[in-house]
């Protein structure tokens, strides 16, 4: 009887033996599976914000602007050949000048930026530029009056571009251009 | 004395099952790092790229303003005198000037078509002043405006649209 109490004795020992090493491994997994669930919700979280719309300051915009501003159009406003630059159509065209050709500089403007602009820069959704942006806007200290604006193609959060400033006394032409990827 | 062993060998499984857990842990954390920094340094790759390429392209735009390029009539930063650059064309005691294996000059808008000569200037699209090999790789570029004295009518100056293109160890 005794050894029959004995052999009881061990067999229950062992299993609960058995059983603290299940729960051993079951907690142990269960603290893997909570590590890993906190981390798939931070990650899913990250992924979610939605991305902010990232501006830069691009060189290349900049000297595109620059270069395209000094280049001479169809358009004299005084007298021939005393054509005006590109910059300072725009200039006139705020002014709501007329070429001596009759036409009225803003046209002349729009088409020459137009063809500028498409010559310079390919855009499409199967390119790397996917679209642009021109602004030009009259900025005094009190208003702000946009002269031009042409686009093409699809902007999003992605943007590279610059700002070219033009004097044109009370206050300022400021021309911007973005590209976007 | 078989309780004591018992206990003994609890306390090691104990210390062995931290020591796992920790093992574990450790690894999982040098797996996420891993994938963290990965991602951080090819971004700083992206960037290193991208500055070396507006560095050329900035070397690109000195040169463009160095006195056998630059025009002078009027204050223009961006311009280029296209007359001069049409007579550095096949001008001999300026074939080493530049460190180069290729230097050219390109109208953007309004485009024309072909290479110019002094006969077909200045209606014609590009003036390639070096062109030493053809394996130089892409060449840095930047915009520049192409302008000359036009005498259609009268004498007035006329500025287009232009890139100018290099590359080589000057550029590097």
């Amino acid at each position: 009887m005794q050894q029959e109490k004995g052999y009881n004795n061990m067999a229950c020992m062992i299993k609960t033996k058995n059983r603290k090493a299940q729960e051993e491994i079951v907690g142990f997994v269960l603290i893997i599976v909570i590590v890993s669930i906190i981390f798939m919700v931070f990650l899913g979280i990250f992924l979610r914000q939605q991305p902010s719309e990232l501006q830069q300051e691009s060189r290349e915009v900049y000297q595109f602007l620059e270069s395209s501003m000094e280049y001479t159009t169809v358009c004299a406003v005084s007298y021939e050949p005393d054509f005006s630059k590109l910059g300072e159509l725009i200039r006139e065209c705020y002014s709501g000048s007329v070429c001596t050709s009759g036409k009225k500089a803003c046209i002349v403007l729009n088409q020459t930026l137009t063809e500028i602009l498409d010559s310079s820069w390919k855009v499409g959704p199967e390119r790397a530029v996917k679209g642009y942006e021109f602004n030009s806007t009259y900025d005094t200290n009190t208003t702000q009056e946009v002269l031009v604006t042409i686009s093409k193609g699809e902007c999003s959060f992605n943007r590279k571009g610059a700002e070219y400033l033009i004097p044109a006394f009370p206050g300022t032409i400021i021309i911007s251009f973005d590209l976007c990827y | 004395m078989i309780f004591y062993h018992v206990n003994y060998s609890k306390g090691q499984l104990k210390i062995q099952q931290m020591a796992f857990v920790l093992v574990a842990l450790m690894i999982f954390f040098a797996l996420v790092s891993l994938f963290y920094f990965s991602i951080r340094v090819s971004n700083l790759e992206k960037s290193a790229v991208e500055l070396r390429e507006e560095e050329a392209k900035e070397l690109v735009r000195k040169l463009a303003a160095s006195p056998e390029f630059a025009w002078t009539a009027t204050d223009c930063a961006s311009c280029i005198d296209l007359d001069k650059v049409i007579l550095l064309k096949n001008r001999k005691s300026y074939s080493g000037f530049w460190n180069l294996d290729y230097l050219a000059v390109e109208r953007v808008y309004p485009s024309k078509q072909g290479e110019c000569t002094r006969g077909s200037y200045p209606n014609c699209n590009s003036i390639t002043i070096i062109n030493k090999t053809g394996a130089f790789g892409t060449p840095a570029w930047s915009y520049v405006a192409l302008c000359r004295h036009e005498f259609a009518k009268s004498s007035y100056v006329r500025c287009e649209l232009g890139r100018i293109f290099a590359a080589g160890k000057g550029i590097q």
